[in-house]
C-alpha cells in the first residue's frame, strides 16, 4: 500500500514538474506579448534580436515580469484607442493593428505618455542588468530601442559584455561621410598653419 | 686701349644688366613667392571647406583610401564590446522543407565582423559585412542593420554600404543576379528580384517582412557619388541556406 502511495506521489510530482517545464515562459512568449501589445514591428524585431542572443540570461519568472510590463503598457497606452476603449480610434484589438494604425495611436500620446513608456522600459532593463536606450528615429514617427547586457558568467570583474542591438537609425547615411567636413577643416587648418610658418621663415631670411 | 675700355664698358654694362634682372628675380622669389604659395594654399583650404567638397571627396577616397591590409587590421577593433565578452553561440530550431532541424548560430556583437557578401555579376567580391550601421562601422565595410533579422533567420536581412566604397557597384546588380552572404554559421544564396529607389525617411524596405529576403541599399544620386536623401535598394529573394557546423572556441 505504502509502495502504491509513493508511486502515485512520485508520478504526481513528475507530472507537475513536466507541466511546469511545458509552460515555462521563454523569450518567444515575451516577443509574442510585444506583438500582441501593438508594439511597432521594428521594435518587436529589436526585442527578438536581443532576447534570442540572451535567451539563457533570464529566468522564466523574469520573462513573466517582462510580459506583465508589456501588458500594462498595452492596457494603459494602446487599448484605450482600440476596440471597446474610451478613446476608440480603430475597431480592432491591439494585436490586430496595422503599422500605420500604430503610428496614428502613437501620435495621440502626449510627451508625458512617451516619457512614461520609455522610463518603464528603461527601469525594467535596470532590474536585469540591461541598459536600455530609447531614441526617436529621423522620421520623428518611429522609435529605436537599443539594449546592452553585461554577462554575469564572465571571468572579469567588469562582467564583460557588449551590445547586440544599438539605436541605429533604420536607414543609414551611406553617401560620403558626414565626418568628411571635419577632416577637411582639419586639413585646411594644418595647411594654413604651415603656410603661415613658411611665410614667417622666408621673411626672416629676407631680412637677414 | 680703347678696345679694353670698350670691353670694360660692355662688361660693366653686362654686369649691370645681370644685377638688375637678378634683383627682380630675387624680389619675386623672396617676396612674391611666399604670398603666391599662401594664396594657393588658402584657395585649397577654402575649397576643402566649401560644401561641394563632399561631392569629390569620395573620388579622392577611392584613389587614396585605406589599403586592404589596413582594413584587415581595423577589423579586430571593436569599441562596442569588451575584449573578454563571451561568444554568443546558441542552438536554434529551423524549419527546412517542413521538417524541424537544429542548427547553431553565432550572434554578432555590435561592430563585429559578421559576414562576407558576393555578387559576381556586379563585380562585388568579398565585401566585408559588420554588425551595425553606425558611421564608424560603415567605414570598415558594409553594415548589417541590427533592427533586421539575423542572417539565416526568417524575414528581412538588411545591409547598408557606402556608395563610394563597398557598395560602389551595387547599382550594377541586375534582376536575376546571384548574391551570396556567408557567415561563420551559414551561407545564404539569394537571387535579385527587385530594384527600388526610396526616400531615407521611408522605412518600408528596411522594416520586417513576411517573406525571407535580403535588402541591400546605398545612397542614390542618379549615378553620382556623395550624400543623398534617396537610397537605391536591391531586393533579393532567398534561394537556399547551407548551415555549417560551428565549434565553440576554447
Amino acid at each position: 500500500m505504502i509502495k502504491k502511495i509513493s508511486a502515485i506521489a512520485a508520478a504526481a510530482i513528475m507530472a507537475a514538474t513536466m507541466s511546469v517545464t511545458a509552460f515555462a515562459t521563454g523569450y518567444e512568449d515575451a516577443v509574442n506579448a510585444a506583438k500582441a501589445a501593438g508594439v511597432q514591428a521594428n521594435n518587436v524585431q529589436e526585442l527578438d534580436n536581443f532576447l534570442q542572443a540572451h535567451k539563457d540570461c533570464f529566468t522564466s519568472a523574469q520573462y513573466d515580469e517582462m510580459i506583465k510590463t508589456l501588458n500594462d503598457v498595452r492596457d494603459k497606452y494602446v487599448a484605450p484607442y482600440c476596440k471597446g476603449g474610451d478613446k476608440q480610434l480603430f475597431d480592432k484589438t491591439p494585436a490586430e493593428l496595422t503599422e500605420d494604425e500604430k503610428v496614428a495611436i502613437g501620435k495621440k500620446w502626449t510627451d508625458d505618455d512617451r516619457k512614461a513608456i520609455s522610463d518603464t522600459l528603461i527601469n525594467l532593463g535596470k532590474k536585469y542588468d540591461v541598459t536600455v536606450t530609447v531614441k526617436q528615429a529621423d522620421d520623428k514617427i518611429h522609435y529605436i530601442v537599443g539594449a546592452e547586457h553585461k554577462h554575469k558568467d564572465s571571468s572579469s570583474s567588469s562582467k564583460a559584455g557588449g551590445t547586440q542591438t544599438k539605436t541605429d537609425n533604420p536607414v543609414a547615411a551611406t553617401g560620403a561621410e558626414e565626418s568628411t567636413s571635419n577632416a577637411a577643416a582639419a586639413v585646411a587648418a594644418v595647411t594654413l598653419a604651415l603656410a603661415g610658418f613658411g611665410v614667417a621663415v622666408v621673411a626672416k631670411k629676407n631680412r637677414a | 686701349m680703347s678696345d679694353t675700355v670698350s670691353e670694360k664698358k660692355t662688361g660693366r654694362h653686362t654686369h649691370k644688366h645681370r644685377n638688375s634682372s637678378s634683383k627682380v628675380l630675387r624680389t619675386f622669389t623672396y617676396v612674391l613667392t611666399p604670398f603666391l604659395i599662401l594664396i594657393f594654399l588658402c584657395s585649397g583650404s577654402f575649397l576643402a571647406l566649401y560644401k561641394p567638397f563632399n561631392e569629390y571627396k569620395p573620388y579622392l577616397d577611392m584613389a587614396f583610401g585605406a589599403t586592404p591590409m589596413e582594413v584587415r587590421n581595423l577589423r579586430t577593433l571593436n569599441k562596442y564590446k569588451d575584449d573578454d565578452a563571451p561568444d554568443q553561440i546558441k542552438e536554434i530550431e529551423v524549419e527546412v522543407n517542413g521538417k524541424q532541424e537544429t542548427h547553431t548560430i553565432v550572434y554578432p556583437y555590435y561592430g563585429d565582423f559578421y559576414a562576407t557578401l558576393n555578387c559576381e555579376a556586379a563585380g562585388m567580391e568579398d565585401i566585408p559585412v559588420y554588425s551595425g550601421t553606425a558611421t564608424d562601422v560603415l567605414e570598415y565595410g558594409a553594415g548589417w542593420y541590427n533592427g533586421s533579422v539575423y542572417i539565416g533567420r526568417p524575414g528581412n536581412v538588411v545591409i547598408a554600404g557606402h556608395n563610394h566604397t563597398d557598395f560602389l557597384r551595387l547599382p550594377k546588380c541586375e534582376i536575376g543576379d546571384v548574391v551570396t552572404l556567408e557567415t561563420s554559421y551559414c551561407k545564404c544564396t539569394y537571387i535579385v528580384n527587385d530594384r527600388v529607389v526610396f526616400h531615407e525617411k521611408d522605412y518600408t524596405y528596411v522594416f520586417p517582412t513576411d517573406d525571407d529576403r535580403l535588402t541591400m541599399y546605398t545612397c542614390w544620386n542618379n549615378g553620382k557619388l556623395g550624400m543623398s536623401e534617396y537610397r537605391l535598394a536591391i531586393i533579393c529573394k532567398l534561394e537556399s541556406i547551407e548551415w555549417k557546423e560551428v565549434k565553440a572556441e576554447e
